[in-house]
């Protein structure tokens, strides 16, 4: 009883407020705004002066369906990952710091449910929203260019984008809840999503994490099932650690 | 019922509860006051498991309370926050899913009505004023009717209307023979409700008794009478009394101590001045109030640093 009811609070805390429009408007506009960019480069390139010396580029660049959905994803897995976590600090400390938490638990509400009903309804949200972004830019797309993407090529990709950024949602609620501060979490996960991706691929370490799932999100070549089962696999671990992790660290923390 | 032996608590090096002992009866309503910073909310997390304490013993019905524990006391902090974006009765619902309650939807609405907010039961708590968030605060601690209430200032910052809306409340909560621990600095308010008081100074309660007990310990009753003029004479004739303590006067204005109760000293004043030539334009007894009975505790037991708490 308690997890369907703290399921139902976190459910309304998200979507009552509003906040998820917090996510879903960076999702609506690059929806759109990647596929045109990536359709309409051509043609800017052709606007550009030719002394500039980007004929070789002009030529190599082929504006396709692929590119579009890349694109997307590099996007919006950056700037929509910044508006979820922004959208996500009230949940992930503001109960602590306005003590919001303390009556329910002082009724009996066990702590390890209350993290538990943030830990299911934030990833699964962060998870169907991003996998309904990546439909519609694929959807949208479609329509844009003739180089086209089989529907059955994005799948896995589709999936792993969702799942990079439930992970991300789940580590911003274990360092909010344990940290009690919403807004320093949100900047330490997206330095740490950003800088981090950036410093293994630079060293070409970045495979079997949860970073890994961006690559393989704009990739629609036949790639390595192993490699994408297992990748996917370690990341539901670790987010499934995070949670736990967070419930046993929850019940030691001093709420007044 | 609620037995504090010896508590203690420090936030870093300031120590701010040094072996405080207290009980409260069960039925009874016990008015917790002292100045900010005294350890009030610190003795109050402490009894719900909120808080860790450094030492001495808290027990609940006989059982030793332990931090993050599960305390069967309603609680309402100083200052409750709500979920805002939920109705009064999804919030209520919802602490009766905590308190794992075998009839919600009954229970909500058996609260919902003592708490005085059937009318808006279905609004957002975040369109409440500040009387009803109160109110419903108070509706979260009485949900799961434990016979412990533990009430942390529950009129601080309401208007006139939202205070007495809260205090008949209380009134109600005592009239159901619940144990109600309420700290609040409004001490009208514990003279209206209040079985026995606690007055926490310097860490430790400097003083307990009920109302009566107190008035009658810490009396000052003192008349007050206006002449229509000056009279000196009068002066000598009052200290020949047996009945006054001590005078002053003002010219016109008489300041006279009992040497007796109020009521008795009272009495005997007046015969005595309705026999007198002088004539009398105003008489007025007064009584200790406890806030006077608060003060000169406090200033009899200074607070080791001004009172002032640093709590972390």
């Amino acid at each position: 009883m308690q997890l369907k009811y703290g399921l139902k609070k976190e459910w309304m805390e998200f979507f009552c407020t509003k906040r998820w429009l917090a996510f879903v408007i960076p999702a609506v506009v690059f929806v759109f705004l990647d596929p045109l960019t990536v359709m309409a480069m051509p043609l800017l390139m052709e606007a550009l002066p030719a002394d500039l010396g980007l004929d070789g580029l002009k030529e190599l660049y082929t504006a396709s369906q692929a590119m579009a959905l890349q694109s997307f994803c590099s996007d919006f897995s950056q700037m929509g990952m910044l508006a979820l976590l922004l959208a996500m600090m009230r949940t992930a400390g503001g109960d602590q710091k306005n003590k919001s938490c303390v009556m329910p638990i002082c009724n009996g509400f066990r702590r390890g449910t209350y993290v538990l009903s943030k830990f299911i309804v934030y990833p699964a949200a962060a998870f169907v929203i991003s996998v309904l972004a990546y439909l519609a830019a694929y959807a949208f797309s479609w329509f844009l260019f003739e180089d086209r993407v089989g529907f059955g090529s994005i799948l896995l990709p589709l999936l792993a984008f969702g799942l990079f950024l439930a992970f991300a949602a789940a580590l911003m609620l274990t360092l909010g809840c344990i940290t009690g501060k919403g807004g320093i979490s949100a900047i330490i996960v997206f330095i740490l999503f950003t800088f981090v991706s950036m410093f293994l691929s630079a060293l070409n370490l970045n495979w079997y994490n949860p970073l890994a799932l961006l690559n393989m999100a704009g990739s629609f070549e036949r790639f390595d099932l192993p490699e994408y089962g297992l990748t996917a696999l370690i990341t539901l671990a670790a987010g499934i650690l995070l949670c736990l992790l967070t419930m046993g660290a929850f019940q030691k923390k001093r709420l007044v | 019922m609620i037995e504090i032996q010896g508590l203690r608590k420090s936030y870093r090096k300031f120590e701010v509860l040094k072996g405080l002992d207290m009980t409260v009866a069960q039925g009874e309503v016990y008015g917790f006051i002292g100045r900010n910073g005294c350890g009030k909310s610190t003795t109050m997390n402490i009894l719900t498991g909120l808080l860790a304490k450094d030492g001495g013993s808290v027990k609940v019905n006989g059982q030793e309370v332990t931090a993050a524990g599960r305390v069967p006391v309603g609680y309402l902090p100083e200052s409750p926050s709500l979920f805002e974006y939920m109705t009064c009765r999804q919030y209520l619902d919802y602490i009766g899913a905590a308190s794992e309650h075998p009839d919600i939807m009954k229970r909500t609405a058996e609260v919902i009505d003592i708490i005085g907010l059937r009318d808006a039961a279905d609004r957002k708590v975040g369109g409440f004023s500040r009387g009803m968030k109160q109110r419903v605060g108070i509706g979260a601690a009485i949900y799961a009717n434990y016979d412990i209430v533990i009430l942390d200032e529950p009129t601080s910052a309401l208007d006139p209307q939202g205070r007495a809306e809260v205090m008949q409340i209380i009134e109600t909560l005592k009239g159901m023979g619940k144990t109600v621990l309420l700290s609040t600095h409004i001490l009208t308010d514990v003279e209206r409700v209040a079985d026995r008081v606690g007055i926490l100074n310097n860490g430790m309660i400097a003083e307990t008794g009920t109302l009566r007990e107190l008035y009658q310990k810490y009396a000052g009753d003192t008349a007050v009478f206006e002449l229509s003029a000056a009279s000196e004479p009068l002066c000598g004739r009052l200290l020949q009394t047996g009945f006054v303590a001590s005078l002053r006067t003002d010219q016109r204005t008489f300041y006279v101590q009992f040497s007796c109760g109020l009521e008795e000293g009272g009495r005997l004043l007046l015969d005595f001045l309705a026999k007198q030539p002088e004539q009398v334009i105003r008489f007025e007894l007064q009584s200790t109030s406890l806030e006077q009975i608060y003060m000169k505790v406090c200033a009899a037991q200074p607070a080791g640093n001004g009172g002032v708490a640093v709590c972390s």
